[in-house]
């Protein structure tokens, strides 16, 4: 979208521990927008996660990532982050460096274009590599 | 005519400084209180944390103690209707209208008397909302939003509802952007950076300024260029409307609020693009007595190229608004 792009994931965005590895992400549009707005796709050092096994923690709570369309009371606050939890046998360790590429998708609800009057997408694809923390 | 025109901002403003958590929202109520405006404006779910559902109790009470701690008043809260929450599904107007009495109780619960309504909210809507909003005390006004102004057909289909209504809770809230009379630099220079050709750009600027019908300069644009950067500049003049500010006048009695949207403040107090002082002469004659909130929207057009002091646009904007008899 623009140069706000770079505060969706910060550089302390990627933990690691024993079950697999968290990335915490935040909206940059200027409101809060539900989950049931959102969507995601991820690699991890170029190997797309597998999108069934992922989980999204937000205000509080933990869902799985193919309920998030679903999620349309669940707002993500402008200044929260949500958490995406990807399972791994193997995960990296605190320490290790990994190639992030995440692509957030944003809906907007409230501004309907086109002739079918679908929500204005506004999509941003970010790629850092991230210390595991 | 008498007037007593009250200055706020709309938190909105300091959006870039809140985003990177460089202002807390106490600092933006302190920011708006060091200017000497005295109303607080916002957008709902961008200000405060879990809205729209009812802010916590303890939120509440603090939200009131800044209220008195900076002497400044709650006047509007920013509703939207989130049309299509759910992929594939669009409100009902019951649904919308459920969302909207959601907004409702929220203003309520933290001492706004006027609510913003989006544009895009039907007439039906709000007929179905007006007996919720005068049973909480609440002004909604429609946004009268670039490109449509206060005489288009669908502002009239609302005005039909005023007046057939006779309601006291519904009425207009113009936004200055409607009176943009030449486009603001800081949006035409943002694309020459991303590439528009800067000789199309003041051919498009100066159209604008001439008051050539939008679809005109698109379509010669069109034939100077196949790029899409250079039909995003020729577009400005589509989105970036002006209205003659008369046209105000008839509407006076029913405009609640005013959105003094802004894009960008000279060092003297001018905003280059909208022409100010004839709007406010307008609403001065006409005996307005409602808010005029500076809402800065000129921060997402610097943001690549220079640190965004949100502050100083505002302070600045405000000491317009005095410039020209505001108090």
């Amino acid at each position: 979208m623009g140069p706000l792009d770079k505060y969706i994931l910060r550089e302390d965005a990627l933990s690691s521990n024993a079950q697999g590895l968290g990335l915490r992400f935040q909206s940059h549009w200027y409101r809060a927008l539900p989950l049931s707005c959102m969507d995601f796709n991820l690699k991890v050092n170029g190997i797309p996660v597998d999108e069934e096994k992922v989980e999204v923690e937000i205000n509080g709570k933990r869902f799985p990532k193919q309920k998030m369309l679903e999620l349309k009371d669940e707002w993500l606050f402008i200044l929260d982050q949500a958490t995406v939890h990807i399972p791994m046998q193997n995960p990296p360790k605190k320490g290790d460096i990994c190639s992030i590429e995440f692509k957030l998708d944003l809906y907007i609800p409230y501004i309907l274009i086109g002739p079918d009057q679908h929500p204005l997408l506004a999509g941003t694809l970010v790629t850092k590599n991230l210390l595991c923390q | 005519m008498n007037h007593s025109i009250k200055r706020g901002v709309s938190l909105y403003s300091y959006q870039e400084e809140f985003f990177l958590k460089k202002m807390s929202l106490e600092d933006c109520i302190a920011a708006t209180a060091a200017t000497g405006a005295t109303g607080i404006e916002i957008v709902g779910e961008q200000s405060i944390p879990g809205c729209p559902n009812i802010p916590s109790d303890k939120f509440v009470v603090q939200w009131f103690e800044w209220m008195d701690k900076y002497n400044v008043t709650p006047v509007a809260h920013d509703m939207f209707l989130d049309y299509n929450k759910k992929k594939g599904h669009y409100y009902t107007d019951e649904e919308a209208v459920e969302s909207f009495k959601k907004d409702i109780r929220f203003a309520h619960k933290l001492g706004f008397k006027i609510i913003r309504v989006i544009v895009n909210t039907t007439p039906q809507i709000m007929e179905k909302v007006i007996p919720y909003a005068e049973d909480h005390d609440i002004k909604l006004g429609i946004e009268v939003h670039a490109p449509w102004h206060i005489n288009s057909p669908w502002m009239t289909r609302h005005w039909e509802v005023m007046e057939k209504t006779g309601t006291k809770h519904f009425g207009f809230i113009p936004d200055m952007g409607g009176f943009t009379k030449r486009l603001a630099m800081v949006q035409v220079n943002r694309l020459i950076r991303q590439g528009a050709d800067p000789e199309i750009a003041k051919f498009v600027c100066e159209q604008h300024e001439k008051g050539v019908m939008a679809e005109y300069t698109i379509y010669e644009v069109s034939r100077m260029s196949d790029r899409r950067i250079d039909m995003a500049v020729a577009e400005l003049s589509r989105h970036n409307t002006f209205a003659n500010p008369i046209s105000l006048k008839e509407h006076m009695d029913r405009i609640v609020h005013v959105h003094g949207k802004f894009y960008d403040m000279t060092e003297d107090f001018i905003e280059p693009s909208i022409p100010y002082e004839d709007v406010i002469n307008v609403l001065k004659d006409g005996g307005y007595n409602g808010y005029i909130c500076s809402e800065y929207e000129g921060n997402r057009h610097i943001q690549d190229i220079q640190e965004v002091d949100s502050v100083l646009q505002v302070k600045r904007h405000q000491q317009m608004l005095v410039n020209y008899g505001v108090k």
